[in-house]
């Protein structure tokens, strides 16, 4: 009986695994969004402060908006793996 | 149409004419040219790895996901030349616009992906994960080479 009952648990437990992979990736996709935000309104007030500064502060920003793009990506990679499993 | 053309025409002489795009532009050439070949061989590693660990669906799998990482690089790069006109607070939009449309097409695209029982779905996974590290450092290592000097305008004061 308790064999029967730790089967079910288990395939309910994997039914459940794409949704929660899921929602695993919507939550990391949070973390990096903001960095964007947070990355591009610094650019936009030291523009504002500094102008001739403007070339350099896009390169700085653009670097790092991959660099935190690259975290959401790994994130995608991840639900991708653990929705499959 | 001759409006059109005096449009383009004059975006082009602002882009010549503004030496932040330029810096911007030139920056996005030396991170292209210096993480595409670097990508390449990624890709083709990863899909003779695939081949040998599982076969054809490994290889395809490696293929479709250093196609998927590799578009995404490219159009983070498309954008950074596209915009380098533009006043930062339009570039935030387009950023922020560019990473939402890129997130929400390959979450629809690796979601399909587990569909195709034609891919392998590991050498999927792994190849995107390597081919945009690879990215990622290679234009890391392009912006510290390239050099971007500050611009002071004439008509700064």
């Amino acid at each position: 009986m308790s064999n029967i009952v730790l089967a079910q648990a288990a395939e309910s437990a994997a039914n459940i695994n794409p949704g929660l992979a899921a929602i695993g990736y919507g939550v990391g996709a949070i973390g990096p969004g903001v960095g964007v935000g947070l990355i591009w309104a610094a650019v936009i007030n030291g523009t504002a402060r500094q102008p001739e500064a403007q070339g350099q502060l896009m390169g700085i920003a653009w670097i790092s908006f991959v660099l935190v793009e690259v975290l959401a990506l790994i994130g995608l990679v991840i639900y991708f793996i653990a929705s499959a499993a | 149409m001759s409006g059109a053309t005096e449009v383009t025409d004059e975006s082009s002489r602002r882009a010549e004419s503004n030496p932040h795009a330029a810096a911007v532009r030139k920056l996005a050439d030396a991170m292209l040219r210096t993480a595409v070949w670097p990508a390449v061989v990624t890709v083709l590693v990863s899909a003779v790895v695939g081949a040998f660990w599982v076969g054809t669906q490994g290889l395809v799998g490696a293929l479709i996901g250093g196609a998927v990482a590799s578009a995404s690089s490219l159009l983070t790069l498309w954008l950074m030349r596209a915009t380098a006109d533009s006043h930062p607070m339009f570039v935030m939009v387009a950023a922020l616009g560019g990473y939402i449309g890129k997130m929400v097409v390959l979450f629809v695209v690796v979601t399909l992906l587990r569909v195709f029982t034609a891919v392998h779905v590991p050498a999927v996974a792994i190849t995107i994960l390597a081919t945009v590290l690879v990215w990622a450092f290679a234009e890391v290592y392009a912006f510290r080479k390239t050099k971007i000097p500050t611009i002071a305008l004439a008509n700064d004061s």
